[in-house]
Formats: C-alpha cells, sequence, structure tokens
C-alpha cells in the first residue's frame, strides 16, 4: 500500500486518491502550436527514479497538490503546495 | 538424423538434470572444451556418413567450401547423428511445397535446410560437405542476397525438426537433450541491433533473418530470454478487438500462432478454446454487440450469447440473475484461447540462433549512440544512430530497434526520443491446480477480472493496470482482496480454492491503448512498445511486420497506423477493446 501525504488530510492511501500523472508546465494554448500542444498533451518522460506527479485528494479535502515519488522504489518526498517549488530537501517521507 | 541446429557446444557427457538443457546459453567451460575436443577427433576421421541427397546432386564437391560444412563446434554432433537419417522423403516433401529450389541447375541442388533430419542408411558413409541444396528461407531472398548468404550457408538454417523417431532413438541410446542456442561471442559489428529479448524481439529477429536474410544481427536482453513481459502474461489469444485497425492486425497474429507449431517446430500448445467477454451492464452489452459486428465485417468469428448459452459453455459460471453484477451478456470470441508463452519465447529463439542471430543475454544496454541529432550531445530528431553502448563493451550498428517493455520509455530517451509512455505494473496470480471445470477463457471487464484454466489445472487471473505509474513489481493486498471478491462474484464454486502464487508485470500503456510501432525521429532507430496489456497476444504479427519495416525501409500497410507520428498529427488509434478490462 502506497501511502501518499496530502499536504491537508495528512497520510491516505494512494487508493483514495486520484493519480494524475506526470506534472509539467502547459503552453500557452493560444500561441503554442498544434505539434507542442499534442507533446503536452501526451509526450512523457516516465522516469525510473524522481518524479514530479500531480494528485488529486479525492476522498478527502479534494484539493490538488504535487507530490515528488520515486518510481521504482516508491519514496516519496515532502508534497508541494501550490505557489511553492519543489525541492529535495525538504526531508523525505514514507 | 540431426535434431540441433544452431546449438553450442555439445556436452560430451549426458547432463543428469534435463532441465539445464533447456536453458540456452550457459555452457561451461570445461563442457565447451570437451566438446571441442571431440569434435575436432571426430572430424578428423576419415570417412564421414554420406547422406541420401549427396546422391541427388551429382556435382555436389563442385560446391566446396560453401556447402554443408561442418560448423566447427557442431561437427561431431552432425557427424553422429546423420548415422540415422531420413533424407529422402523429406526433401520430396519441401519439393512438394515448393520450398526445394535449385539453384545454378539442376544438377547444383543448394540445400540450406533441415534436410539433415531423418533416417538415413547408417552404412554409407562419405564426406558431407560437399552439398549445396536451398530450401524455403533462402529461396525468399533476393538473389544478390544469396550470393552474400553463401559464406555462412553452414551456420544459417532454420532449426532441425524435433520428431518422435529422435525422442525414441534418444531414449534407446540414453542422449541428452542439446541445448538450444548457442552463447555467442561478442562481437562489435551488427547489421541490426535489437534490444529485448522477449516474444517481440526474437520474433523481430526471426522474421529479419526467414523472411528476408538478415543474419547478421543481435538480440541483446538485460536479464535472461523471456524474462519480461514474455514470461508474466496470462497468455491469452484473440483478435475480437474494436477498431479495424486492432482486428486485422491481431486476426494475422492468431494466424500466425495457429501455424506456429509448425513453422517453428516446437509445440507451443495453442489451445484454441473459446474466449467470453461477460457483460454485466446495459452499455457493455451494447459495446459487445458493437464489437461483435465490427468483427463480422473483418471476418471474424465473434458473437454475442445469453447467459444461458454461457451456462451452456461453461457451467460455472453463475448467471443467475441475483448476483451483485448479473451477467447479461457475452462476446463470444471461439478462436481465442491460450498458448504457452515461454514456448513462443523459445521457439523464436532457437528459429532465430539457427539462422545465425546472436542472442545476448545478461547484455544490459546502457546507452544508445546517436551522431548529428538536435538535442544534447548530438541526439534527438534529426540525428542518426551508430550503435548501443552495452554491459559488455560498444555494438556498432546501423539500425536499433527498441522492443522492450517497461523499459521502453528509458532506451528511447537514450536516443533523444520521447515517447508518449507510462509504465504501470499488471498483477495476475495463480491457484494451486485442481481437476478442469473450465473450457473457456473468461473475461469480465465490469469486475477487472480475466480466468482461465492451465493444462495443468491451476486457475490463472489477471487483472487491470495498477492506477499509479510505478516500475515496482511487488505484490499488493488490494489486488488479492480485489481479485478474490470478483472471482468468487462469477464462480461462487471456487471458493476453496487457494492461491498459489502472485505476480506483476510490466505495462507500457500509451494515451490511444494502440502501440507505437516502426521508425522515429532518429534515422536509424526503430521502435516496437507501448504494447499496455496485450503485447503478447501482438508477438509474432509485429515480429513480422517490424522485420519488414527494418527490412524495406518502409512501414508496412498493416502498422501504419500505429506510428510513432501520429500523437503529433493528432491521429490516435483508439483501441477501447485493447485489454477488455480497465478501460
Amino acid at each position: 500500500m502506497l501511502l501518499v501525504p496530502c499536504p491537508y488530510c495528512g497520510p491516505m492511501n494512494a487508493a483514495d486518491l486520484s493519480y494524475n500523472g506526470e506534472s509539467h508546465r502547459r503552453p500557452d494554448p493560444k500561441t503554442c502550436t498544434p505539434e507542442e500542444w499534442r507533446s503536452y498533451l501526451y509526450l512523457r518522460e516516465n522516469p525510473s527514479g524522481w518524479l514530479l506527479e500531480n494528485w488529486y485528494c479525492s476522498s478527502g479535502c479534494r484539493r490538488h497538490f504535487k507530490i515528488e515519488r520515486h518510481t521504482l522504489t516508491g519514496e516519496l518526498r515532502a508534497p508541494v503546495l501550490p505557489g511553492r517549488k519543489p525541492g529535495a530537501t525538504q526531508g523525505d517521507m514514507k | 538424423m540431426e535434431f540441433d541446429i544452431g546449438l553450442g557446444p555439445r556436452r560430451a557427457k549426458p547432463a543428469k538434470e534435463p532441465w539445464n538443457e533447456l536453458e540456452g546459453g550457459r555452457v561451461d567451460e570445461t563442457q565447451t572444451e570437451t566438446a571441442a575436443r571431440t569434435n575436432a577427433k571426430l572430424l578428423g576421421r576419415p570417412g564421414n556418413p554420406l547422406r541420401r541427397d549427396q546422391k541427388l546432386s551429382s556435382v555436389g564437391q563442385k560446391g566446396g567450401a560453401v556447402g554443408r560444412q561442418p560448423h566447427p563446434s557442431r561437427g561431431a554432433l552432425e557427424e553422429r547423428e546423420t548415422e540415422v537419417g531420413f533424407e529422402l522423403p523429406d526433401l520430396l516433401t519441401e519439393r512438394r511445397l515448393g520450398n526445394v529450389k535449385a539453384v545454378g541447375g539442376p544438377s547444383e541442388v543448394q540445400f540450406l535446410g533441415h534436410g539433415d533430419e531423418g533416417i538415413e542408411a547408417p552404412q554409407v558413409r562419405q564426406l558431407t560437405h560437399a552439398q549445396i541444396i536451398s530450401i524455403s528461407p533462402n529461396s525468399l531472398l533476393h538473389p544478390h542476397e544469396r550470393i552474400g548468404q553463401t559464406e555462412a550457408m553452414g551456420k544459417n538454417k532454420p532449426p532441425a525438426k524435433y520428431s518422435a523417431v529422435g525422442l525414441l532413438w534418444r531414449g534407446l541410446r540414453k542422449q541428452s537433450w542439446p541445448r538450444v542456442w548457442r552463447e555467442p561471442e561478442f562481437k562489435s559489428t551488427y547489421d541490426v541491433v535489437i534490444i529485448g529479448g522477449g516474444v517481440h524481439g526474437l520474433a523481430t529477429a526471426y522474421y529479419l533473418a526467414s523472411n528476408h536474410g538478415i543474419t547478421n544481427v543481435a538480440v541483446v536482453d538485460k536479464q535472461y530470454l523471456g524474462s519480461g513481459g514474455s514470461g508474466r502474461n496470462t497468455a491469452i489469444v484473440r483478435s475480437n478487438y474494436l477498431t479495424p485497425e486492432g482486428v486485422a492486425f491481431y486476426d494475422r497474429s492468431l494466424d500466425l500462432y495457429n501455424s506456429m507449431s509448425n513453422d517453428l517446430n516446437l509445440n507451443v500448445m495453442f489451445s484454441e478454446r473459446g474466449h467470453l467477454t461477460l457483460a454485466h451492464t446495459d452499455s457493455a452489452l451494447r459495446t459487445m454487440n458493437w464489437r461483435a459486428e465490427v468483427n463480422k465485417l473483418q471476418g471474424i468469428n465473434s458473437s454475442v450469447i445469453t447467459p444461458a448459452e454461457i451456462k451452456k459453455l461453461t457451467p460455472s459460471l453463475d448467471v443467475s440473475a441475483d448476483t451483485r453484477y448479473p451477467i447479461l451478456g457475452a462476446l463470444y470470441h471461439p478462436p481465442g484461447g491460450t498458448i504457452r508463452h515461454d514456448a513462443v519465447v523459445w521457439g523464436y529463439a532457437r528459429g532465430a540462433d539457427a539462422y545465425g542471430v546472436d542472442l545476448h543475454q545478461k547484455t544490459e544496454v546502457l546507452d544508445i549512440l546517436v551522431e548529428g541529432g538536435s538535442g544534447p550531445e548530438g541526439k534527438g530528431p534529426g540525428g542518426k544512430v551508430t550503435g548501443v553502448r552495452t554491459s559488455k563493451g560498444d555494438i556498432h550498428a546501423p539500425i536499433v530497434v527498441n522492443c522492450t517493455a517497461g523499459w521502453a520509455s528509458q532506451l528511447s530517451n537514450m536516443a533523444g526520443v520521447t515517447l508518449p509512455i507510462t509504465t504501470h505494473p499488471l498483477q495476475a496470480a495463480v491457484t494451486e491446480p485442481v481437476k478442469t471445470f473450465l473450457p473457456t477463457v473468461v473475461v469480465s471487464g465490469s469486475l477487472h477480472v480475466y480466468v482461465s484454466q492451465t493444462d495443468r489445472g491451476e486457475l490463472v487471473f489477471g487483472a487491470s493496470v495498477d492506477p499509479v505509474a510505478t516500475y515496482n513489481m511487488g505484490g499488493t493486498l488490494e489486488f488479492t482482496e480485489e481479485l478474490a471478491g470478483h472471482v468468487l462474484e462469477l464462480m461462487p464454486g471456487i471458493s476453496k480454492m487457494r492461491l498459489l502464487r502472485q505476480w506483476a508485470g510490466l505495462c507500457d500503456m500509451t494515451p490511444d491503448y494502440s502501440p507505437v510501432m516502426g521508425p522515429t525521429p532518429v534515422d536509424g532507430f526503430y521502435v516496437d512498445v507501448g504494447w499496455g496489456t496485450y503485447g503478447f497476444k501482438a508477438g509474432p504479427v509485429s515480429g513480422e511486420q517490424m522485420a519488414a519495416c527494418v527490412a524495406n525501409g518502409t512501414t508496412p500497410e498493416l502498422i501504419k497506423p500505429f506510428e510513432l507520428s501520429r500523437f503529433t498529427e493528432g491521429t490516435l488509434v483508439g483501441e477501447k477493446g485493447a485489454a477488455a478490462v480497465g478501460h
């Protein structure tokens, strides 16, 4: 079982959250080319290692947050609140 | 009589453990030396056995060095085993099939194929290296390719046949079974490097050699052959997909699976037992009807049946109306069934090896070498592949094919190609063996489960992929609980059965559940990835098509819809019938 620390509700079973995949910047839909937009929609780095992801606390506070997770070991770092930058120095949470 | 072609050095003494013989690639040094010595001794002996076909070729000697010169590591074996042979009937059969083709006039018959199995008059003995006969694989080649092939003729031939006579003979003489493929020496240059020694990689290598005559090929795998998805799937095959592209593709695959035991001369235990996709809701039933109609248009045997008919086919299913998710109907696909996945891997490995393809196990790819690309280190779009860096050293090759699952993104990133893939584990489980009671493959999309009974009597369960992307293949309790609940929902009668074990395999999921095949923006770098939960079903056909793609440099029609460029062009192929569970 993967325990994901929601910044508002605390540790939650991953089954109770919605996993929204890799987090990356959305290009400006007004100025980007169709190719750029489709790359944003479909292409993924999919690393075997640390990955910044979007999660949605669907059966808790119903808020979105980001968190860094190691895709091989399942380790998690501190969740990232909106407006903050992710950092590896915040201490690992498991 | 020759049973093994393309094998490594033969053991001097029969192995005590027969299962050791199945694992290719592990030859210990003392055995190699002994075998080499034995070979040398036997080769030096005057008067090798004459084979019947030699009589057919009156100017056989003309062939000299290009004929059936015994492979250094197999000389002894060939000699010993040609003492019993049954050449003529085989040759005649091949001729009837149109496979034997005279090259350079009637007097010079070329023989490349398995002419050396069967029984032969033991008393006739003569030098063997003079015959030049050619059968099927080479007759497909262009003339110029055939010329280029002659030097390696002793090596490039399809695998010898396993036969009942051979079994008896070996049994009587207490001979051990030889290794099924060689452990080749590491070379630094190949024409094609295929990454991934699973069904897809090996099938690609096999068809490159057999259909296109390209045999200077290396297959590299991080672990042993078939260690990934090929050995972890639930071995179900079917072709009742939803999109016309998907149906055409998988139907070809089913055809190839049907004739596979003959083609590879290895029993893959294809059991065409029928495939049921259950519908528990009205909308599911509507989708089943839709799929059945699409299938019928494509000529696939597929229809929607009622609960009463389901009960008749599979009595252990609970089709009553008082269950939590009553069964309202099912899509019945008689040609679907199960197949022994390991045998498919071994069959292709054996076939590819016999043609001279080098299978490098325990060889991890660390980097893909690219020149002239637009990205960092000259990688990325516009670049050209020059080879791969492996844990055993660099291999130079103008063509690199990525046939991996689970690690497809990592490897493609090494070449500077980003794929639309996320990797999820899929868990499966197997029960203790019981008497046969489940005659069909049962799939339930709503309950996220599929069940089939193996020939040994174990029930094999599979589920949908885990929702969170990870490379971790550990099992979870949630899976076991959910699976048990859902299976009992379908078959309450098996509540006392115990689970034997559970495992997981990695699935590369694409946004449209269709694979990514063909060329990439990096010249010479091909992919055959993104197979999600159904790569095994498509193994043979994707190997065949990828081989054609690599050999001809153009994408065949059958896989055109699955090119990587569809994601930037916005022409996705939504295969909702993909795995029948989970989506």
